[in-house]
């Protein structure tokens, strides 16, 4: 009988101890409600958190001491919904991170993209300036280039004008020369004219008194009486004022060269300019008769030349009365 | 009295005890058991060799030391043929794998993070390089 109520007081006594709660218990169940207050981990692991949640009530319904491997297991729990929670937490992070990467690489892009117009307009632009620069540096030259041609044009013209200048002069020399030449034949001519008027000397004839001009005093083929004999005809006036009261008649001739009516006309022209020269110098033109011969009076060969010399003559008549 | 009292005692106190010794069992002599038999060992071996050889053993090294620990133990009490002791191990070892998949995954995932939030910091700054440029 004593040991009966022996084992019931024990019994009683077991049961009152089992029915306490362990700290270690305790401290299982704070780290729960902790876990599952955390507003980070709220949304997370919802079916481990009700295992753990069950199995720490299970831990609180049991009776008698708590066995230590049946704690462990509880814990096992609560540390499984614990890291399933952060696993599920670190997993929408990422996709946060990764959304957020997302955005970041489009802008990223857009300013890549906005950078390399940016540098390709300021490339673009260097290479207009570049271009700009190049075809300045190209036309300074080609005006260099021109203004240096047009130097050298300009010397070689200058050097042509001067060799023209040169040219120019030794020929003027030459003409000169020669225009000196003329002249000295000039001279030498009209002095030579000058002597043969001076030298022509009258002659007695059955008609009158005859002084003849050779074809000297004409320019060739012509009827003009040259300046020089113009200026030197002096010698003739004296031999006609030698006679005042007596007629006069200037008798053109020429050699047989050409025709005879040809010849005919310029005998007479070259008579009637005599004839015009002396009422000229104021003689009487009542007292002078111009006759053109032609060449019907030769006074020499008309073969040779030193014979058509002579047979071109005009002949100055004092005649007798 | 004295056959008033064992009157009391032999009609109560046997329904007492059988009710203090259901409430007993339901409690704590119901409680979900690990069996274990000759090859549960083993399974479990190689289940930890399986754990040690994968990356999660590089991931979880402070686990797999219990882990090991715990094996030492379920091994011996194997040896010891009590078998409670080795269900006990056994389970809390499944358990601590888990856990160890979990941190391994965990660490990989806090990795996967720096490394992201890396990536967006370099973005960000990049970003600013050229909004910079840009001015």
């Amino acid at each position: 009988m004593n040991k009966i109520i022996l084992l019931l007081l024990l019994t009683f006594s077991f049961n009152a101890f089992t029915a306490k709660k362990n700290l270690e218990l305790e401290a299982l169940r704070i780290e729960f409600d902790t876990f599952i207050t955390d507003d980070k981990y709220k949304p997370y692991a919802k079916t481990q958190k009700n295992k753990a949640k069950t199995a720490i009530e299970d831990l609180y319904k049991a009776r008698g001491k708590l066995k230590e491997h049946a704690v462990y297991l509880a814990r096992h729990e609560l540390n499984s919904a614990k890291m399933m929670a952060e696993i599920e937490y670190l997993k929408q992070q990422i996709i946060f991170e990764d959304e957020k990467l997302e955005a970041l690489n489009i802008e990223i892009l857009k300013a890549d993209a906005a950078v390399a117009r940016w540098e390709a307009d300021k490339a673009q632009l260097l290479l207009n300036l570049q271009a700009e620069e190049t075809e300045r540096e190209r036309i300074e030259k080609q005006l260099a280039l021109e203004l240096a041609s047009q130097k050298a044009n300009e010397a070689e013209i200058k050097q042509a004008e001067l060799e023209a200048a040169k040219a120019y002069a030794k020929k003027q020399e030459k003409v000169a020369a020669l225009a000196k030449q003329e002249a000295d034949l000039a001279f030498e001519e009209i002095d030579a004219l000058r002597r043969q008027l001076e030298s022509l000397a009258a002659r007695e004839t059955a008609e009158g008194m005859v002084m003849t001009l050779g074809d000297f005093v004409f320019d060739s083929a012509s009827a003009n009486i040259k300046q020089a004999a113009i200026d030197n005809f002096h010698k003739i006036l004296e031999f006609i004022d030698g006679y005042p009261d007596r007629s006069i008649r200037i008798e053109g001739h020429t050699d047989s060269s050409g025709s005879e009516a040809f010849n005919l006309d310029l005998s007479q022209d070259r008579a009637d300019a005599v004839k015009n020269l002396l009422i000229e110098y104021g003689i009487d033109s009542l007292r002078i008769e111009a006759v053109g011969m032609g060449e019907s009076m030769p006074i020499a060969d008309n073969n040779t030349e030193a014979g058509k010399a002579k047979n071109r003559r005009v002949e100055i008549i004092i005649l007798n009365n | 009295m004295k056959p008033f009292i064992n009157k009391i005692v032999s009609n109560f106190i046997p329904k007492v005890v059988m009710i203090s010794l259901l409430t007993f069992i339901s409690f704590n002599g119901l409680a979900k058991k690990f069996k274990v038999d000759k090859n549960t060992y083993f399974e479990l071996e190689g289940a930890v060799n399986a754990v040690l050889a994968s990356p999660v053993a590089d991931s979880a090294p402070l686990e797999m030391k219990f882990i090991k620990e715990k094996l030492t133990l379920a091994k011996q009490a194997k040896a010891d043929r009590d078998r409670k002791l080795e269900a006990q191990y056994t389970e809390q070892i499944y358990a601590d794998i888990e856990i160890a998949k979990l941190r391994a995954e965990l660490n990989q995932l806090n990795d996967v993070l720096l490394n992201k939030r890396d990536q967006v910091s370099e973005a960000q700054l990049y970003l600013k390089e050229l909004q910079d440029r840009l001015k």
